[in-house]
């Protein structure tokens, strides 16, 4: 019986120290391909001119050695049958898409069906929140239904590299007043990204070490659980404090027997309010995740113009 | 004439008679009161004002002829044998000299349980309390350190009592509902009130100051149906124990024992509330009694590390207890030994995968 618990135990380290590398192997779908191949600017619908697209490359490369986070724009005609978040969305993660291991990002969809989206990945939880996606649509919008294309593309850069820029000296943007670190969404704050990005990782030397102490901890509690255990075993005296076992056998007579309601309280506590964070609410701050086809974390907006 | 005041069982603020509603009213939490609500708290009242009442009688024993009480020089145990017994060892400290002295004799006791478990019985109850007890030092196990278990009378007093106890428990159901904005929870208070007897029958304490309580009410209870009227030829080969806790001594033990225990029997019978607590009691014993008996017990002693252990078998059921102790290097030994094994396979994977 001992041995099968032992080897119960066992088990159960052995499954809890793999859930986590095993979420990571969920989350990495494709892995991030030779960067100088990545196209920045992708005008597969051909609605800029190459003096554009090369002005818009170079304004994105800046950014890219400046910040390590990935700015992408493609342009297409039609969707495949997909909504423009979806197509976004597995376009950047299947094509490589995303800077280090959180894949970190910003991308640009613009359809010639009139459907546009923004659409993000690991660092850009942070840096592009709900409001941030909405203020920066709101100015996107008017370019692309005038057709400015490049305007738009020039604006989407521009704004992105603030917002990133914002975010990394510690107050991204957001709805105005609210303090950098009510920003964000509890669900998917900075430590969600964290735990998102120790997933995917491939692992490093210290992670090594962090885990095989992890392993040794989990170990010595169990190890200490059994011990503890065993020494409960080794007393089995107390004093008695009752007497029942001398109870001369139908001696107990109930000889009377009241119950009086005497007097109510009530107490009244406010309900908890919804999250006000769920959802696109973009009125509380914060950032808004979805996940694509991949399982990976998005953010994004976007619609019709 | 005597003013009554009754306080609010509510908020605790005094109550007076409201003309209107013809009942007592809290002005404070304007609660109010019927008539049959305020005899209840007077019953509260007057169970928590009456003090416990124990009535016991005196009972008096004469001396056994034909024995021998041996004194142990070191503990100052006193032991008793009959002329044929000798006496090796003191049973309580291990001390193997003990002096015979005709000088005292015992109290003849009321009863005595006989031996019913021989020493091969007692060894093998040992045997099996030590079975899976990993962190026992060898000694313990040791065949040849389980021959030195003696069989003991061990002297109690077993006490008779009828009990008559009234009880006020406080009792809540709970109730809870919601607004769009709030939740709501009632608290529905009762006082509730139980009155009740019953008889208690030779509930045992020993009687001896170096046998420790705790293990002696540990290898409770005896079947009383064994219970024989004393005779000194039982004391053959074995040794007793002259009893140095008087009866009355014991009282204290023994009355909360009932009182815990009609008190228990009494919440036992409320039902249908959410939460049930013991508010005030008032207990009385009457026709209290007490006998003096002997009961078998096999004592094990072993000295380890310089500390006394004592285990104690009861000699008519078997029923063992005691305190072994840890040994240190096993119980080192075992933890590093189970951490290591759990932990090498994990980590042995960890550095081949990752």
């Amino acid at each position: 019986m001992k041995k099968i618990t032992a080897y119960f135990v066992l088990t159960a380290v052995f499954l809890i120290t793999l859930i986590f590398p095993a979420a990571g192997e969920i989350l990495s779908d494709v892995p991030a391909a030779d960067r100088t191949s990545l196209l920045w600017v992708n005008d597969e619908a051909d609605i800029l001119t190459s003096e554009e697209e090369n002005l818009l490359t170079g304004k994105i490369t800046e950014f890219i050695s400046e910040y390590d986070f990935d700015c992408v724009i493609l342009t297409v005609n039609d969707l495949d049958n997909k909504s423009a978040r979806d197509y976004a969305d597995d376009y950047y993660d299947y094509n490589g898409y995303g800077a280090g291991d959180g894949r970190d990002g910003i991308m640009f969809l613009i359809s010639t069906t009139r459907d546009y989206w923004v659409s993000g990945r690991g660092y850009a939880e942070i840096a592009f929140t709900d409001y941030g996606i909405e203020c920066m649509n709101n100015e996107l919008v008017n370019y692309l239904s005038a057709d400015m294309y490049y305007s738009a593309c020039d604006r989407f850069i521009d704004i992105s590299r603030n917002y990133v820029k914002s975010a990394k000296e510690g107050n991204p943007f957001d709805i105005s007043g609210s303090a950098p670190g009510e920003n964000y969404n509890p669900g998917y704050s900075y430590d969600y990204y964290n735990d998102y990005n120790d997933y995917s990782a491939p692992a490093t030397g210290s992670e090594k070490v962090m885990a095989c102490a992890a392993a040794l901890i989990v170990a010595f509690v169990i190890s200490a659980i059994i011990m503890t255990i065993q020494k409960s075993k080794m007393k089995n005296k107390a004093i008695a404090v009752r007497a029942e076992d001398y109870l001369v056998k139908d001696s107990f007579r109930l000889s009377a027997s009241r119950d009086t309601f005497m007097y109510s309280t009530v107490k009244k506590v406010p309900k908890p309010k919804e999250n006000p964070n769920s959802g696109s609410h973009p009125g509380a701050g914060g950032s808004s995740v979805h996940h694509s086809s991949s399982g990976a974390g998005h953010v994004g907006g976007g619609g019709k113009f | 004439m005597e003013q009554l005041t009754y306080k609010c069982p509510c908020c605790g603020a005094p109550l007076a008679f409201d003309s209107e509603s013809q009942m007592l009213k809290c002005a404070s939490c304007l609660n109010k009161y019927s008539p049959e609500q305020m005899e209840m708290l007077a019953k509260d009242n007057e169970t928590n004002t009456r003090q416990d009442a124990f009535e016991w009688a005196e009972c008096t024993n004469e001396e056994v002829g034909h024995t021998v009480t041996y004194t142990c020089p070191s503990c100052g145990g006193e032991i008793v044998g009959d002329e044929n017994t000798v006496a090796a060892k003191c049973p309580y400290c291990d001390n193997p000299t003990v002096i015979a002295d005709n000088a005292g004799g015992m109290l003849k006791p009321d009863y005595i349980i006989p031996f019913k478990l021989d020493k091969a019985a007692a060894k093998e109850a040992l045997r099996n309390f030590y079975k899976g007890k990993r962190l026992l030092p060898k000694l313990f196990s040791d065949e040849n350190h389980m021959e030195d278990i003696t069989g003991l009378y061990v002297p109690f007093w077993l006490y008779d009592s009828d009990t008559d106890a009234s009880c006020t428990f406080d009792g809540v159901r709970t109730s809870s509902w919601s607004d769009s904005n709030y939740i709501y929870t009632k608290t529905d208070h009762f006082l509730i009130s139980r009155e009740g007897s019953a008889r208690f029958e030779k509930i045992p304490a020993d009687g001896s100051k170096k046998m420790s309580d705790e293990l002696m009410d540990s290898i409770e209870p005896f079947n009383y149906a064994d219970c024989e009227a004393f005779n000194s030829a039982y004391l053959a080969g074995f040794l007793a124990d002259k009893y140095d806790v008087s009866a009355q001594d014991n009282l204290p033990r023994t009355n909360t024992r009932i009182k815990n225990s009609i008190t228990g029997l009494l919440e036992n019978t409320v039902s249908g509330y959410g939460g049930v607590t013991l508010k005030n009691s008032s207990v009385n014993l009457r026709n209290g009694q007490y006998k003096y008996a002997l009961m078998p017990v096999w004592i094990l002693n072993t000295k380890w590390n310089g500390k006394l252990f004592t285990y104690a078998v009861n000699g008519q059921t078997g029923k063992i207890a005691g305190e072994l102790p840890v040994d240190k290097k096993k119980y080192w030994g075992g933890l590093l030994g189970i951490a290591a094994a759990l932990a090498a396979p994990v980590i042995a994977y960890l550095l081949c995968t990752m």
